[in-house]
């Protein structure tokens, strides 16, 4: 451990006010706070006294098919946790006792088309707001669990699209993003009234013929050109700027039909709240062919770029890199690779330009790296404000890729191709969480899993950095050197986020614990020898003991 | 001429040991069950379900390795070996025993007649917010929010124009300005309607004492008609007259 005077002086060199940035008591947002740090401030559970953690207490949705892969949201000592099957729980944080519960009415015969499967609620404005699997977004009476409203927001057996992803409350809004990004469908963002429901606006991520970007894709592609949004963005209250991930385009593999870079698949976008408008957008990958998604996570952090300090929006995706953008401006500062196999790209210049693109070709295999699932999928980066460094879980796997022609059908398959997953050539499918400093790129260390971790990464400033893995253990890293400290065996694959709050004093780390989703099954043939992950659908909550107790 | 001799291999692989279902639900994994298509155990997904639906190995190895024109589903002919196809194949037929048979689907959208189509392609135009698939289900698709369109077999343009709408009452909640809404539930200990004041209908709910309903409505059905040109709510008329056959 360091000196706590050494801890002040760290926190003082950076320039922002923590209380934006990290959570305290609260974990109010899907991401934290609406920066998406997933980082807090509380420090009773320090790298010092990690190792006496002790469950405090448990509970069981009772819904475990596709696992628990949700976010709990914790607002003055109560905690908003929603399983796959959209049921959500409204738990005393301290006691895990049960204050109410609401079940979504599924339709009978109801398959949804991306699985069920649900990340997360979000709460505000005396609300507790979900997307569900069939495509509906609700708000529920935030004290009592009663719906309020519901919207279904396109015909699920048209579309081919859903919700999966936490919405955002922004003002007296809830944001909501969709799928759809690998089926032929045309991506958008809808705004909603918190308390009657009705849509104050939609943002479309692919501009129709005569608006501007349009001249972005040829012939009638737009129509069914992907761009989903199905995470959570984030939203800066100073500049009153919402940013949203938007994901590949469609067909996922063959871009022949879609000639031009495809706006604004694969970008990040900025809008102003209130309307819905587009303020700025940057494209990472034009004309994307490797459903590469933007769609992850965007932390939002002041950072020093080439001995300046800027405000940016930092993402870690699928292609293997982290992009750092001026968030004031859209204007493209960085880009650092974090994963070793990457030969998609040999590189990207200074000004955000890709060089050497390996592109899958008609009846011709590739090996690209990485794979559709990405070096890192939608489980969360944590960027932490007293270390400075962006905790990322990374996975080094390639695909053989092969583009084929295929029709657009609405709402249907569009993948333009197959994929096919595989290790890079004399090498091995292996998975790890890796700290860099996200002003250069610097990795700082490497934790190795024993397979891969698909959960998402918390870092706390108590200098612990929190995650679980496919065996069950959720553990915890010092945040200085990635020497792990402390380890639980949960029963459940890892596959949701952990976060930690605090109520009377006493801090508490929670965890999702039940594999599923769907590159679950993938995991026995990746590991083969290893023991397979267990299904289930826990939550679990730990603290250290009382004093006396 | 390779590719149909491996075919013809086919059947006599499925008999091989339960290795070779072992081997197909790891192709299976890295390939069939990649994102979201058939899903794990082929139980759910994009692309259909493939448990329960009782196929027979040859076919199975013939649509993985040919693909199915002008659908979602790729050929993997050239990617995999022929004994994956067939590993696959044994996989897919092992869970012949599991799953739900799939539910009766609406008619396949080529099987409308091409002067028909427009008409259908506007009625859910996705490009459209609150397009007429947003309040009405036809065949199988849309949001059935308002009443099904039945009968329409000799409608006008102008019974379009004037559609009356009785069904719309106006809804009064305490503390808010009156919407227009259509009623789904009046219970003790509720009251359900639509709110039809947005693009996307809102299926709200209230404790009978917080809101009072009056048919008296200043709303029209050219609030959401409006949205079409004549000409194209001609091409909607033509649908709705084949469907109602």
């Amino acid at each position: 451990m360091k000196p706590r005077s050494m801890c002040l002086l760290a926190i003082a060199a950076l320039p922002l006010a923590a209380a934006e940035f990290a959570t305290r008591n609260d974990w109010p947002s899907y991401g934290g706070t609406h920066s998406a740090l997933r980082y807090s401030a509380l420090d009773q559970v320090n790298a010092s006294n990690v190792q006496k953690l002790a469950p405090a207490w448990m509970f069981q949705t009772g819904d475990p098919e596709t696992g628990l892969q949700s976010t709990p949201i914790v607002i003055d000592g109560v905690m908003y946790l929603s399983s796959a099957s959209n049921w959500v729980f409204a738990l005393d944080a301290v006691t895990g006792r049960t204050l109410w519960e609401y079940r979504y009415p599924w339709p009978k015969g109801s398959q949804p088309t991306y699985g069920r499967q649900n990340r997360g609620v979000a709460v505000g404005n005396g609300r507790v707001f979900m997307g569900t699997a069939d495509n509906h977004m609700l708000a529920l009476d935030q004290k009592t669990g009663v719906e309020v409203w519901r919207v279904n927001v396109e015909d699920e057996r048209q579309c081919g699209c859903n919700i999966t992803g936490a919405p955002l409350v922004v003002k007296d809004m809830v944001i909501a993003g969709v799928t759809g990004g690998d089926s032929a469908h045309r991506g958008y963002l809808t705004a909603f009234d918190a308390r009657t429901g009705r849509m104050r606006w939609r943002f479309y991520t692919i501009p129709a013929p005569g608006e501007k970007g349009s001249e972005t894709w040829s012939g009638d592609s737009w129509r069914f050109g992907g761009g989903g949004t199905w995470m959570t963005g984030s939203y800066d209250p100073d500049l009153d700027l919402l940013y949203w991930g938007v994901g590949n385009a469609a067909s996922d593999l063959n871009a022949s039909h879609r000639r031009g870079n495809n706006l604004y698949t694969c970008s990040v976008i900025a809008l102003d709240p209130a309307t819905g408008k587009l303020k700025w957008h940057y494209q990472e990958v034009p004309q994307d062919m490797w459903d590469f998604d933007a769609s992850f996570e965007l932390i939002l952090a002041d950072i020093p770029i080439n001995g300046q300090t800027r405000k940016v929006v930092m993402q870690a995706n699928k292609t293997g890199y982290v992009w750092v953008i001026d968030r004031v401006t859209g204007r493209f500062l960085k880009a650092w690779r974090f994963a070793n196999q990457v030969n998609w790209v040999t590189g990207i210049t200074e000004d955000g330009s890709l060089v050497g693109r390996l592109e899958p070709e008609i009846g011709k295999t590739k090996l690209i790296c990485p794979s559709a699932i990405g070096a890192k999928n939608w489980n969360q980066s944590s960027y932490s404000l007293h270390t400075g460094l962006l905790y990322i879980p990374v996975q080094e796997i390639c695909n053989d890729l092969t583009a084929q022609d295929q029709e657009a059908v609405e709402g249907k398959s569009f993948t333009g191709g197959t994929w096919i997953m595989k290790p890079a050539h004399g090498s091995k499918i292996e998975g790890y969480i890796a700290a860099y400093d996200p002003a250069t790129g610097v990795r700082k260390w490497t934790a190795p899993a024993t397979t891969w971790i698909l959960a998402s990464v918390l870092a706390t400033a108590g200098d612990v950095v929190f995650s679980g893995d496919p065996e069950g253990f959720f553990f915890a890293l010092d945040a200085r050197t990635g020497k792990r400290l402390w380890s639980f065996q949960t029963g459940g694959g890892h596959r949701g986020s952990a976060i930690t709050y605090a109520v009377n004093g006493r801090q508490y780390v929670a965890t999702p614990s039940g594999w599923g989703s769907i590159v679950g099954p993938i995991h026995q043939v990746f590991w083969p020898d290893r023991p397979g992950p267990r299904g289930g659908s826990a939550l679990l909550v730990f603290a250290l003991p009382e004093e006396g107790k | 001429m390779m590719r149909f001799l491996w075919l013809l291999m086919v059947p006599a692989l499925i008999h091989a040991a339960d290795d070779q279902v072992t081997r197909g639900a790891s192709v299976y994994r890295t390939t069939c069950a990649v994102s979201y298509c058939h899903g794990p155990e082929g139980r759910a997904g994009r692309a259909p379900a493939l448990a329960g639906r009782r196929f027979d190995p040859a076919t199975v190895a013939r649509i993985a390795a040919g693909g199915i024109p002008n659908t979602g589903m790729p050929s993997f002919g050239a990617q995999l070996k022929p004994e994956e196809i067939g590993a696959v194949a044994a996989y897919i037929v092992s869970l012949n025993a599991t799953g739900q048979p799939e539910a009766s689907k609406p008619a396949a959208p080529n099987a409308i007649p091409p002067a028909v189509q427009q008409g259908r392609a506007l009625f859910f135009d996705a490009a459209r917010t609150g397009a007429c698939g947003s309040c009405h289900e036809v065949a199988g698709r849309g949001i059935p929010v308002s009443v099904a369109l039945q009968d329409l077999k000799s409608a006008h343009l102008g019974d379009l124009r004037d559609i009356q709408t009785p069904n719309v009452m106006a809804a009064h909640p305490v503390g808010e300005d009156a919407f227009p809404a259509i009623v789904v539930e009046k219970a003790p200990s509720r009251v359900r309607v639509y709110d039809l004041s947005s693009r996307l209908p809102v299926l709200r709910t209230f404790a009978p004492a917080d809101v009072t309903l009056t048919p008296n409505t200043s709303w029209r059905h050219t609030a959401a008609s409006s949205l079409y040109t004549d000409v194209e709510l001609e091409a909607v008329l033509g649908y709705l007259r084949w469907a109602a056959h």
